[in-house]
């Protein structure tokens, strides 16, 4: 095999690895808000349940009969996402550099974001700490893919 | 691959005959990077017809590489396949073993 195939082959290999990570389709307008409604009604809840506004066993009463649907909801999700990107890309494993400074970056503003969440809800009652939630877990999913969709595109670029 | 060209010792030995071919050493190239990968996204990918990627998923599954989950009836029916721990371990080898070639030129 000249080395000149071989490269090529090795190139090809390159841009079809990082084909589940850069030929995603673009998420639909739906997504960001309901992936933040998401996170603003488990917060509230989550706040509801540590609170004393109301009788302990409708707490637990309103947390099972949220968290249950909710969680259900994370199952529906992933089914989506798969029929819908066609691919579901490793988190784990080799990736290309510029996908993976995306997610380097998203996982710490995920715990810096998350943290602030959890100091204003020790502050607020469980309604604003579920529309704040609400409110940010949206901005920081639409800024997210934006990143993510100026990487990818660098990605697409150098490999094409 | 001739049996000549594998016993050289010239690194070809090293490449799986079963991945070698293009575009079956793609398809290996897209599922390497993902959990799991539907029919459409690497036919997209691939840009081959039904039948022949098919045809090329059928061999990779029959060398235990890749693991295929049907889903659904009808039109709303998926096929989607995911590397097995062999089938990533062969890429891996083959991978580096052509990395291995050019190294050696």
């Amino acid at each position: 095999m000249e080395s000149d195939d071989v490269r090529a082959r090795l190139h090809d290999l390159e841009r079809a690895e990082a084909a589940p990570y850069v030929d995603q389709r673009p998420s639909p307008r739906w997504f960001a808000p309901a992936f933040g409604l998401w996170f603003g009604v488990m917060a509230a809840v989550q706040d509801l349940h540590w609170s004393d506004e109301i009788d302990s066993t409708w707490r637990a009463l309103v947390t099972v009969a949220i968290v249950i649907p909710m969680a259900a909801l994370v199952g529906a999700y992933s089914a989506w996402h798969q029929r819908y990107h066609g691919a579901l890309p490793r988190l784990v494993g080799p990736k290309p550099p510029e996908i993976r400074r995306v997610y380097r970056l998203y996982f710490l503003a995920f715990v810096v974001v998350a943290a602030a969440l959890v100091g204003l809800a020790l502050l607020v009652p469980w309604w604003v700490t579920g529309a704040v939630t609400a409110v940010v877990a949206w901005g920081f999913l639409a800024a997210y893919e934006r990143i993510y969709e100026r990487a990818a595109a660098a990605v697409r670029e150098r490999l094409a | 691959m001739s049996e000549a060209e594998r016993t050289s010792g010239s690194g070809f030995g090293d490449l799986d005959p079963v991945i070698h071919a293009p575009k079956r050493l793609v398809a290996m190239a897209v599922l390497s990077s993902a959990d799991q990968v539907t029919f459409q996204f690497l036919k997209e990918r691939l840009g081959i017809a039904d039948s022949d990627l098919s045809k090329q998923m059928s061999a990779l599954e029959a060398a235990g590489y890749v693991a295929v989950h049907k889903s659904g009836r009808g039109r709303g029916a998926s096929t989607s396949f995911k590397l097995t721990r062999a089938g990533r371990t062969a890429y891996r080898a083959h991978r580096a073993a052509l990395q291995a070639l050019l190294g050696e030129d």
